[in-house]
């Protein structure tokens, strides 16, 4: 009798695992190091936050709000500093001259990060325009409050545009996430057009800016960080002037233009680079 | 123009204007809670269908209580119909 050959799996060794290994410890070095460093640089800001309050209000320079607002810009460049030392962060724009103050920033929303990555804008007197739960989280809201960002969910559209452009005449720097909400599968969603029809209606210039990469490091719902890059390109401003030959619907022909620019500057979330290994991803069959 | 081409219009209008699936644009879709429109969303849908059927809305208070595509088929149709008569 002759014995059937049997199909056997080939037996892993420890030296096939090693990359797996490896990627798994970068992965918890980042996570632990991300993390350790995002609570200090919170703690450190809160700390540091009454002296620099006061200071900025004795030099006479910053009103109340300004000088908040100037602080959480200081976070935000912590925080791109911090982000930088675990994962590539790159960050391209013109020539931070050409960029107005008063203006409407227009991003693409990714994750819980991106409103950290806007702390490479060349602008600092930023005011975010957000949903209520952002306003809830511990330590961030009293500050949000006294930075004047607007709840858009507390708000009718009427108050929303008034109270916007109140703070534009402020020489303020508005900040809108257009789709609304977080992506969930990477891709650039539909554009509510309330960012185009302030611009519209105050003849302020929007600079788009495209994120990529911010959904890979961190996505919607989750907490453990993978060592993905960062990319954030700033756009130059685009002039609602430009439009206005469009008629009553020339604030969506301007939501089209940018939502085009920042797809054509945004880095697919299924692209990955060579060093990028996803744990959590079955490898693909090499044939029956 | 037949009932049926004039509901493909609409389809076409808003799928291009608001960037819609067209797929999305069946009678029972909810404005807000199936194709995410908003207040401001509302406001421009009535200039795209002005400029579209040559039709005026303006603020009239039955397009204000439209929530879903097939009470806004029903409002273009009767209004066409209007016209023509």
């Amino acid at each position: 009798m002759s014995s059937q050959p049997k199909n056997r799996m080939p037996k892993k060794t420890f030296m096939d695992a090693l990359p797996k290994i490896a990627a798994f410890l970068r992965e918890l070095f980042c996570n632990a190091g991300f993390y350790t460093g995002f609570v200090l640089l919170t703690l450190l800001t809160i700390i540091v936050s009454p002296p620099v309050y006061l200071v900025l209000r004795l030099i006479g320079t910053h009103d109340s709000g300004q000088a908040v607002r100037r602080i959480i810009w200081f976070y935000g460049k912590g925080w791109v500093w911090l982000i930088a030392r675990f994962v590539p962060f790159h960050m391209t724009m013109d020539d931070p001259q050409d960029y107005p103050q008063s203006c409407i920033v227009v991003a693409n929303h990714l994750s819980f990060f991106d409103a950290f990555c806007l702390g490479t804008l060349p602008m600092y007197n930023l005011v975010f325009a957000v949903r209520s739960w952002p306003f809830k989280i511990p330590f961030y809201g009293p500050y949000m409050h006294r930075a004047k960002y607007l709840n858009t969910e507390r708000m009718s559209y009427e108050d929303f545009l008034n109270q916007a452009k109140e703070r534009l005449n402020q020489h303020m720097t508005m900040i809108i996430f257009p789709e609304g909400t977080r992506s969930t599968n990477g891709e650039l969603g539909r554009f509510h057009s309330g960012a185009f029809k302030l611009a519209m209606e105050t003849g302020t210039p929007i600079v788009p800016v495209s994120i990529s990469g911010t959904d890979r490091f961190l996505p919607k719902g989750k907490l453990w960080v993978k060592p993905h890059p960062i990319t954030i390109t700033i756009l130059p401003p685009a002039d609602p002037k430009l439009f206005a030959h469009f008629g009553p619907l020339a604030h969506r022909t301007m939501s089209k233009y940018v939502r085009d620019l920042i797809a054509q500057h945004s880095t697919p979330s299924t692209t990955c680079n060579t060093d990028c290994v996803h744990l959590s991803e079955n490898p693909i069959p090499q044939g029956e | 123009m037949t009932d049926n081409e004039l509901i493909e219009k609409t389809n076409a209008a808003l799928a291009e204007e608001f960037e819609l699936d067209i797929t999305l644009l069946t009678p029972e879709a909810s404005f807000k809670d199936d194709l995410g429109l908003d207040s401001l969303d509302a406001v421009d849908m009535v200039i795209v269908l002005e400029q579209k059927f040559g039709i005026k809305i303006g603020k009239d208070p039955k397009i204000i209580q439209i929530t879903n595509m097939a009470d806004l088929y029903a409002y273009i149709i009767a209004k066409k119909n209007e016209l023509a008569a």
